[in-house]
């Protein structure tokens, strides 16, 4: 995820291309072109954009209003439109928001600017130290490490070794009783589909390589964190949906789960 | 108006979901297949106001609305078409439902106009004022360099 300058608006860039697939502005010709071919290569891909963002507000709730937690840390946050995470918690509920992208962190800040206890930091989340030892956030946390978590939509571009010690970081630095949002971006999809594997020599080239892999190493990447008792649930399942919305094209690429899963981790 | 001739409140509610969620991957970010019930159950409660009261600005209200929520265009038409298909054969005044449309589809267009240029405008900062910053300190940079 790093060495990608990302304000260069000559080279398609995967999350403008993310923004794009979702329907919004934070993107160009550039980019645009790039995901039109992913598109083409790999119908599914919107829709799979779609199911993981379709999420977010699902999981404020549980983490907030199931689970109780009132701090919430998200890694890889995109734009925070409302349909984000502060969007739906519940009064005084503190949302540390972080990105890699100086552009989605002005754009937050502008946003985000009159909204009581909702922070926006640039950081990546292949290395989450960054945000954590950031001593602004160590400030507005004022040592609560009881908190909830969240990797969700970006997982898919980070190497092993990234999630591995995004994984290690997060347990050691998180109370007992903490809870990880994480998305398996990607689990269950096929990489040597002939579109497929096409679509992700695109992100190759971009120097932004997605990774496939199975849900089985997703677990063993995840060590020492442990889903609760639901699992690792599909996203299409996860919205009530079947694969009814994917044809044998899409199945074939993406898997019958909707390109992947949803867990909520627990230490 | 015309309360006795409408079709069964439930069951238009049921037709818009069922619009909805056959255009669901196509419309805006934030409706979630979780939302379409409600969704669908307040449009219907506003068609039947409508047809009682006739009062158009709720009814572009909820246009309004549909847009902030994100629908999307294929969803909103999707939506048209249906209302217009529960009329038939209900006997109630035709022009109900393209009234009721035009209503919505006003309300809805502007307050989507209105937000892609916001959206589009606070990017275009964004990125303006990420710009200048780098070119702030690459100037620093150069300044160091040569000092």
């Amino acid at each position: 995820m790093s060495g990608i300058d990302l304000t260069d608006a000559t080279r398609p860039n995967a999350g403008r291309i993310y923004d794009y697939l979702l329907g919004g502005h934070h993107n160009f010709e550039i980019d645009r072109r790039a995901a039109e071919q992913l598109i083409q290569l790999a119908p599914f891909a919107p829709k799979m954009a779609r199911l993981q963002r379709w999420c977010l507000q699902d999981l404020a709730v549980e983490l907030t209003e199931k689970r109780g937690f009132d701090v919430i840390l998200d890694f890889a946050s995109g734009l925070p439109t409302n349909d984000h995470i502060h969007y739906v918690v519940p009064e005084g509920t503190t949302v540390i928001y972080s990105d890699y992208d100086p552009v989605v962190v002005e754009y937050a800040r502008e946003i985000l600017a009159d909204t009581p206890n909702v922070y926006f930091f640039q950081a990546n989340a292949a290395r989450p130290e960054e945000l954590l030892n950031h001593p602004q956030v160590q400030n507005i946390l004022g040592g609560r490490r009881s908190v909830a978590l969240v990797y969700w939509g970006v997982t898919g571009f980070l190497t092993d070794d990234e999630i591995t010690h995004a994984a290690q970081t997060l347990y050691e630095w998180a109370e007992e009783g903490s809870c990880w949002a994480f998305n398996a971006q990607g689990a269950g999809a096929n990489p040597d589909d002939p579109g497929a594997a096409r679509a992700l020599e695109i992100y190759k080239q971009m120097g932004q390589p997605f990774h496939v892999r199975p849900l089985e190493q997703y677990l063993q990447l995840i060590r020492p964190w442990k889903p609760d008792e639901k699992g690792f649930i599909p996203l299409l399942e996860w919205h009530g949906l079947d694969d009814s919305t994917m044809d044998t094209r899409d199945i074939e690429q993406f898997g019958a789960a909707g390109g992947g899963y949803g867990a909520y981790l627990v230490k | 108006m015309q309360r006795s001739h409408l079709p069964d409140r439930e069951r238009l509610a049921s037709a818009l979901a069922d619009s909805l969620y056959k255009t669901i991957f196509s419309g805006g970010l934030r409706i979630t297949p979780r939302r379409v019930q409600q969704i669908a159950r307040q449009i219907a409660a506003t068609f039947s106001h409508f047809a009682a009261e006739g009062d158009e600005q709720k009814v572009q209200a909820q246009g309004r609305t549909l847009a902030a929520d994100g629908l999307g265009p294929p969803s909103i038409l999707a939506l048209s078409e249906t209302l217009c298909r529960s009329q038939n054969g209900t006997g109630s005044n035709p022009d109900l439902a393209t009234r009721f449309i035009v209503a919505m589809l006003g309300g809805y267009m502007t307050e989507r106009e209105k937000r892609i240029v916001r959206e589009q405008e606070r990017i275009r900062r964004a990125w303006q004022r990420t710009l200048e910053s780098r070119r702030g300190t690459a100037q620093n940079v150069g300044f160091i360099a040569d000092g």
